[in-house]
């Protein structure tokens, strides 16, 4: 029942209209609210990240424990042989950080590709587009926007955990020394975090412009990644060939990561610049076919 | 006629070998006009240059003094121009108060204008009730009201409302029409009404565009047109018709048979030239018993315009037909 002094009149706007607005800044922050509307979703997804999380954080703090001598200094004889043995196996904090980052991928990837799958194909299958481009943004804005919308939530799943890993060992570590002496690992961190979560968003949008429904895009995700290892795997095998491991997503940013942190390399013989350069071709690839599709879903607009 | 809000010029496009626009030269003036045309008169084609979507073949397009033909203006004339597109569409997982923020937020306006606004022109269209419910559950009417008051949210200049009836029961189609009535007539929007209903743009619009084969094929005010061009005198007469109709014709008048007694004549100018045809009648012995003047409906401006006589046209689809 409506009000009686309810009039239902056309009232015209007062205000004006910003000079730069940043139109994808909204349409990202739009798209990441949507995502978390469903709560079990991200119950289920954000679990796991946040039980590792916790866990990476405790082997953080108990390393610098025991290298603080906390435990060390204990009279028990036994307590200091346990301790001693403890600090062998997490003694070296990066290497945790490390382990840890390359642990949350494959969740991260689960994340991104969950709530990127959607984003461009839903447009289409409910004409989002045509309300879209009918407004002042370009393809490059709803790219970005889009693009926003999946990494934010790759960020919040494996840059964010990673991060508060490196807080905690800021924190813990005895005269700050983490921030002293590796202070480059959260750079580190955040450069392949980063690198990584952009080239997985570029996947799942690439994929959900092919496609015109979610669970289309999410199986395409997921077969693309599969699919991809396992010729990677068998021609490898079959040729003799290491360069076949360049088709590993997986892979290939593990030889980053190794790169970045300056690890010791094993597995296939691939050079970072071999990697570099399949990494820049899947990008290309990538970036191909989202202006091709935007580009479509414009004019169709 | 007043001050041009969409000024076009030789405007053609063309999709490989098909001509969607023809070398389209157009005036519409301020106020509500409607754009008619059979399907695949390139209707949409122009919406979407107008919209700066599209790049021309060739030609030029002027909208409120923005060029969406040149790269420059064709973001910007989205600024002035607000789009009720003609399929389904909504924004996933939003209601219809998210919807209308949102976009208006991505059209310039701020995060509290935004909200303001949206609750406003959701209050205007009566979604008031359904603003938070999401729009995935909405029925065809609703869907219909929440494209229109997305198109206003940022108080456009110009209108492009394509087929805003399509699929509506009648009342929801009364309730669409008394709202773009009200925008047209009392509150000064400009419209560009894009339908194929003859009834809506009868109702709605001053001005008519017709559209054919990528051509303007007729434009004007709906009275010039169906006055001026349409003008029909029906005389019922008693005496020979072989007369009759010999001497309108050596008289230059063009006539049909309507009944046993009666005859159309299709009269270029008003009724106040009559006299002629009694001059005639009495030339040719016949009495006239009555004479009225028919105005043409707006459905036989159509079909004339596009090449379809009324007679062979009523064993056809309905053009003009209520869908």
């Amino acid at each position: 029942m409506k009000a009686s002094t309810h009039t239902e009149i056309y009232r015209p706007f007062r205000g004006s209209l910003r000079d730069h607005p940043q139109r994808w800044l909204t349409i990202g922050t739009s798209s990441v609210r949507q995502g978390f509307k469903r709560k079990l979703p991200a119950l289920l997804l954000f679990t796991p990240v946040a039980i590792g999380c916790v866990i990476a954080c405790f082997k953080v703090y108990f390393a610098f424990s025991l290298l603080s001598g906390d435990l060390v200094n204990n009279n028990s004889l036994q307590a200091q042989g346990m301790a001693q043995m403890v600090a062998s196996v997490l003694g070296d904090v990066v290497e945790n950080i490390f382990l840890y980052m390359q642990g949350m991928s494959f969740f991260s990837l689960m994340i991104v590709a969950w709530y990127g799958a959607g984003l461009i194909a839903e447009d289409r299958r409910l004409g989002a587009n045509l309300l879209y481009f009918a407004r002042p943004i370009s393809r490059v804005d709803y790219l970005l926007g889009k693009g926003y919308g999946a990494a934010a939530f790759g960020f919040l799943a494996l840059t964010l955990p990673c991060l508060m890993v490196c807080f905690v060992a800021a924190f813990t570590s005895p005269e700050w020394s983490f921030l002293r002496d590796e202070w480059t690992t959260i750079l580190k961190v955040i450069l392949y975090t980063g690198f990584w979560v952009a080239t997985v968003t570029m996947l799942v949008l690439a994929i959900s412009s092919l496609v015109g429904r979610k669970t289309h895009a999410l199986i395409g995700v997921i077969g693309t990644i599969v699919i991809s290892s396992g010729v990677s795997e068998v021609m490898a095998n079959l040729f003799r060939e290491d360069s076949f491991s360049l088709l590993n997503l997986f892979q290939n940013f593990e030889r980053v990561g190794i790169w970045i942190f300056d690890r010791r390399q094993h597995g296939p013989d691939v050079s970072i610049e071999q990697t570099f350069a399949a990494l820049g071709v899947f990008w290309g690839i990538c970036l191909l076919i989202l202006s091709l599709r935007i580009r479509k879903l414009e004019v169709v607009a | 006629m007043s001050q041009a809000v969409l000024s076009i010029r030789d405007l053609v496009k063309c999709y490989g070998k098909v001509r969607a626009l023809d070398g389209v030269n157009l005036d519409v003036p301020a106020g509500p006009v409607g754009l008619l045309g059979p399907n695949g008169s390139g209707k949409t084609t122009l919406l979407k240059l107008l919209l700066g979507l599209l790049v021309p073949t060739d030609g030029e397009a002027k909208v409120l003094g923005y060029h969406p033909t040149r790269r420059s203006d064709r973001l910007s004339v989205r600024t002035v121009v607000g789009y009720m597109p003609e399929g389904d569409c909504i924004l996933p997982g939003m209601s219809a108060i998210e919807l209308v923020s949102t976009l208006a937020r991505i059209t310039g306006l701020t995060a509290e204008d935004a909200m303001t606004r949206a609750h406003e022109v959701l209050d205007y269209v009566q979604l008031e009730e359904a603003r938070y419910r999401p729009t995935h559950e909405y029925s065809t009417g609703m869907k219909q009201r929440l494209k229109l008051a997305q198109a206003l949210a940022h108080d456009p200049k110009l209108l492009l409302l394509d087929e805003p009836t399509n699929g509506l029961d009648p009342k929801g189609r009364r309730q669409m029409l008394e709202l773009v009535e009200d925008l047209g007539r009392n509150q000064g929007k400009n419209i560009l009404l894009c339908s194929h209903l003859l009834q809506d743009v009868e109702r709605t619009c001053d001005h008519v565009v017709v559209l054919n084969q990528g051509k303007v094929v007729e434009q004007g005010s709906v009275s010039e047109l169906t006055a001026a061009k349409g003008a029909l005198l029906l005389v019922e007469f008693e005496g020979d018709r072989e007369a009759f109709l010999h001497h309108l014709q050596a008289g230059g008048l063009e006539a049909t048979p309507s009944s046993e007694n009666g005859l159309k004549i299709h009269w270029p100018g008003s009724s106040a030239d009559a006299d002629q045809v009694f001059d005639l009648a009495h030339q040719a012995g016949v009495a006239i018993t009555q004479l009225s003047q028919q105005r043409s409906s707006l459905e036989e401006i159509f079909l004339r315009a596009v090449g379809v006589t009324p007679a062979t046209h009523q064993d056809q689809a309905p053009v003009g037909e209520t869908a």
